[in-house]
């Protein structure tokens, strides 16, 4: 090879043409890797392995047969396949990172290598005494006005719409605490505002006779029957009736007891063709509904969950599966915020849910593993909300707004009816053959402070204020403890048992036995009876306090009871 | 990416006797390499302007240029840096409680101090992020002057802005959107990766558009290389005028001789400057004002103040869906309405920044239209001593350079 071929072969215009041939190539390199790489990004964020439809669907199979050893391991398999697929592609990335990185640099190196080849001398133009630096200067202070002006005018027209955002919510936020004054003025779920039995009312009913009609502003028979208690918002009463022929739910007049309207409760998607059979005890509709002065919402024993607006009209009905339990699902619904929530406690596959009261939306749900038949309560602990629930084995508290569990004490047994109650700070749990349990409420959690295990409530639900725990039992017996160390202050016996749980207003304690009778003390450390009036018919259901008003269903009828 | 992962897949749980291993953290660096750092730096420092004011070496400063991204970049992944330095600074000026490392303190200073003898030569060889802006730019796009000048007010506000947010102790906005760190570090998210992106192809065609129209410590370095005791020159002996060197500059920082004949009449530019000065009350004034209205979009920056919104909303019903800060925030036993004082207090905070950066970008305009009404006298080819960034670039175009390498190279 020559000299001269040499020249030709290593010439200006070929290396220029190589370069620029290497430069291709590594910004088409570079491309692929780029659009390699965003794929690669963007599955990764989107694919989201272990909630993938399969392994939810394993799960589920192996919550329904916890032993099975085959499903186990290929739910392990599938994990490990996720596992994988996920540190694959995070190596994926890395390396891809790097060889986009030198791919970069051989183009870079290429371009500058063929700048410096085609190195071309510089021709300045124009004449070397023109001014355009002040006419660029002209338009340049133009520009620069222009542009402070509307730097200005986008910065004012911000700050209007922006400003005062937090005092805005602010005030949304005092608004709101006015709504939940709304809610103290009405009754909007089983046992009153929280679920914690405490009535507003300061001048409620002490006397009346269901018989001769004294005290009784009106009494109207409920078209089918129910445990379920009555719930008030504003003028409108709602609550459930049923039998094994169908289940309804009431709106009545809260002035003149007129049925408002009557809706049956019947196409529910996913609804059992003919309901289970029930304890009689537990009956057809022994769940209270829950209103929020816009939705009301009621649950049945056949697992229908259905939801009104206060004028009848349906907003949406859903079949949560019919209920394994053996009594009948009893557990009544509250609404928190916009939050339905649903104590889905059974033998198996009990759950807690929350649903969005509008829509019937699942936004939360937290598995549970034990039956009860009592109802949540929820309630501001002063540092935040707690939703608290008891069941078969423990008092478990969650945030009602994600349902993360905040505390859990295993102190209950037996077959779990009452719900907690709770004051200043204390949550009190009990059940037949269980204990009483004074559970303080610390900075992160819960500490169970004390137990007491002789007249336990198994149906009724216990009564707190800040100094006394009252407790009405089965086999007639109302307890009233010391709420901070549970010592023993009064008991009294009275003839009949007690189902409705105790309610406080008026600075008294209003507890219904199974004949009717309303057992009226104060609550004090020292047993002082009110009265004792009567229905005049048997009674399971806890009153409602609105007003000076007292709501209080019996076997047959429903009745308000003016105050003083 | 590991912490997405962790978020992504709890630990397994094993059914056998397997021990979970122990979490390790790393531990920190040790504080001998911070001392390193800072020799590395003041030695980059004295390289570069040995290499632009002395040997007039445009190849010796791409040589440093490429250590400094080496060291300072890859290896250093980019932290700490003399810009993101600027934000400690005035945290530590506004919280004494924050305790301000001594490197990071070397890092601000040095580079300002050296400006001030040297000129930016900080810029020229030794800021990483500076160097890979330089290292790709391949075919530089003049943007049209007029708008490089309204350009050169973006670095005032984007350096207002960091102060205000570190001063308040919301955030490191410099750290936070550093378009390279992610190439550093070969890692980010989504969109600090696309910012790089944008970054390194703009700096393909337009010369160092970070270092010129967004870079909040070139402002600083700007005011330094002003006061600068030397400064690089494009020609090492008299300008001849050959106008080799007037369109060489990539990030336009030549400044040409003006003609002998004045644009307009005295009596003309005396009498804008006249109504400039009148209004100069009126825009600082303004802009105070305006920025301080600002008070509610600004203070979400702070993430107390965003987790007061959260937990508002939350309660409100506004937002159904809660946060792990609003939890965690929860779950400690602080009032919501504690949350709620702190998050008015950091807005008045942030009203009484808004008056002081408002004013200070008033002031900021003012300045530049004086720049553009003033008309400095030259009769030679001379470098923007604010905007140059001492690169070096221009040497070789000017035929005295030449004539003294040449020089040189026969003494040798």
């Amino acid at each position: 090879m020559t000299l001269k071929t040499l020249e030709k072969i290593f010439s200006k215009q070929n290396i220029y043409h190589a370069l620029r041939g290497v430069a291709y190539a590594a910004a088409g390199f570079g491309l692929i890797l780029c659009i390699l790489l965003i794929a690669n990004y963007i599955q990764t964020k989107v694919v989201d392995p272990l909630n993938n439809p399969s392994l939810t669907a394993l799960m589920e199979m192996l919550e329904e047969d916890p032993q099975n050893a085959a499903l186990k391991d290929q739910i392990r398999s599938l994990d490990l396949l996720a596992r994988k697929a996920y540190f694959t592609s995070q190596w994926q990335l890395r390396t891809g990172g790097l060889l986009l990185l030198g791919s970069f640099a051989v183009l870079f190196i290429s371009l500058r290598l063929m700048g410096s080849v085609k190195q071309r001398m510089p021709a300045p133009e124009g004449c070397p005494d023109a001014d355009d630096s002040w006419l660029t200067a002209i338009k340049a202070r133009k520009w620069i006005v222009a542009g402070g002006v509307c730097l200005l005018a986008t910065t004012l027209v911000t700050a209007i719409i922006s400003h005062n955002e937090i005092s805005q919510i602010t005030f949304k936020h005092i608004s709101d605490m006015d709504s939940t004054e709304a809610l103290n003025d009405n009754w909007p779920n089983f046992r009153g505002p929280n679920g914690i039995g405490v009535a507003s009312a300061e001048h409620p009913p002490t006397d009346w006779d269901g018989l001769s009609g004294h005290g009784i502003h009106w009494k109207v028979e409920v078209p089918k029957p129910g445990f379920s208690s009555p719930v008030i918002w504003g003028d409108r009463i709602f609550l459930t009736g049923g039998d094994n022929n169908g289940r309804e739910v009431y709106c009545l007049d809260a002035e003149n007891g007129a049925i408002r309207w009557q809706q049956p409760v019947t196409d529910v998607p996913g609804s059992p063709e003919n309901p289970p059979r029930i304890h009689t005890d537990t009956g057809y509709a022994p769940s209270t509904v829950a209103t929020n002065g816009r939705s009301v919402c009621a649950i049945f024993p056949t697992g229908d969950l259905i939801s009104f607006d206060v004028d009848g009209n349906r907003a949406w009905a859903q079949n949560l599966g019919v209920p394994d339990n053996h009594y009948g699902h009893a557990s009544s619904l509250l609404i928190f915020e916009n939050l339905l929530i649903v104590q889905y406690d059974q033998n198996r596959r009990s759950r807690l849910l929350a649903l969005d009261v509008s829509t019937g939306e699942t936004v939360w749900r937290a598995e549970r593993s034990v039956i009860s038949w009592s109802s949540p309560i929820c309630v501001n602990t002063g540092n935040r909300m707690e939703l608290i629930l008891t069941n078969s084995v423990s008092v478990v508290a969650y945030d009602p707004r994600t349902g993360v569990k905040l505390w859990s004490l295993d102190c209950m047994g037996g077959e779990m009816g009452p719900s907690a109650a709770y004051a200043d700070g204390w949550v009190y749990a009990a059940n037949d053959y269980a204990v009483v349990a004074g559970i303080q409420l610390t900075s992160g959690g819960a500490e169970l402070v004390w137990e007491y295990d002789e007249d336990m409530p198994d149906t009724s639900s216990p009564l707190a204020t800040d100094e006394y725990l009252f407790m009405a039992t089965s086999y007639g017996y109302i307890v009233c403890l010391n709420a901070k160390t549970g010592e023993t202050y009064w008991y009294q016996e009275f003839d009949d048992g007690f189902y409705a749980s105790p309610i406080l207003a008026g600075g008294r304690v209003y507890a219904m036995d199974l004949q009717g009778v309303m057992h009226i003390f104060q609550a004090d450390k020292t047993y002082k009876s009110v009265g004792e009036p009567a229905l005049g018919e048997p009674s399971s259901c806890t009153p409602a306090f609105v007003g000076d008003r007292m709501y209080v269903r019996g076997e047959k009828y429903l009745y308000c009871i003016m105050g003083e | 990416m590991t912490s997405v992962a962790q978020d992504r897949f709890p630990k397994p749980e094993f059914e056998t006797d397997y021990q979970q291993p122990l979490t390790t953290t790393p531990e920190p660096r040790s504080q001998a390499w911070e001392y390193v750092d800072v020799l590395l730096l003041v030695t980059a420092l004295s390289l570069a302007s040995y290499f632009a004011l002395k040997t007039r070496s445009r190849r010796s400063i791409f040589i440093l240029m490429i250590f400094s991204l080496a060291y300072f970049g890859f290896i250093r992944r980019g932290c700490v840096c003399s810009v993101g330095a600027t934000q400690n600074m005035v945290l530590a000026l506004a919280d004494p409680s924050y305790l301000l490392p001594a490197a990071v303190v070397a890092f601000f200073i040095l580079p300002l101090i050296f400006t001030l003898f040297f000129g930016r030569t900080f810029c020229a060889a030794v800021c990483p992020l500076g160097a890979v802006q330089d290292i790709i730019s391949y075919r530089q796009t003049k943007l049209p002057a007029w708008l490089s000048h309204v350009l050169d007010l973006l670095p005032y506000l984007y350096l207002g802005l960091a102060v205000l947010f570190a001063a308040t102790g919301s955030a490191f906005i410099i750290c936070q959107y550093d378009p390279f760190v992610s190439i550093f570090r070969l890692s980010g998210n989504f969109t600090l990766i696309l910012i790089s992106g944008v970054f390194l192809v703009m700096s393909i065609f337009v010369a160092r558009p970070y270092c010129r129209f967004l870079c909040p410590y070139g402002v600083l370095l700007g005011w330094m290389s002003r006061l600068a005791r030397r400064h690089v020159t494009i020609t090492p002996d008299d300008c001849v005028q050959c106008r080799l060197c007037e369109d060489v500059c990539p990030v336009d920082a030549i400044l040409k001789p003006t003609p002998e004949k004045a644009p307009e009449t005295r009596a003309k530019g005396t009498k804008r400057l006249a109504i400039m000065l009148i209004l100069l009350p009126a825009m600082i004034i303004a802009g105070g004002w305006a920025v301080s209205r600002l008070d509610g979009i600004l203070s979400r920056v702070h993430p107390r103040v965003r987790l007061a919104e959260q937990i508002l909303k939350e309660d409100a019903g506004i937002v159904r869906e809660t946060t792990v800060e609003s939890r965690t925030y929860r779950s400690q036993g602080k009032t919501v309405e504690d949350l709620v004082q702190e998050a008015m207090i950091i807005k008045k905070d942030y009203q009484k920044g808004g008056w002081y950066l408002g004013g200070f970008l008033g002031l900021v305009f003012f300045g530049k239209l004086y720049g553009l009404s003033v008309r400095r006298k030259r009769t030679d080819y001379v470098p923007d001593r604010s905007s140059c960034l001492s690169c070096g670039r221009c040497f070789l175009y000017c035929p005295k350079e030449r004539v003294r390498l040449k020089n040189k190279t026969e003494e040798q």
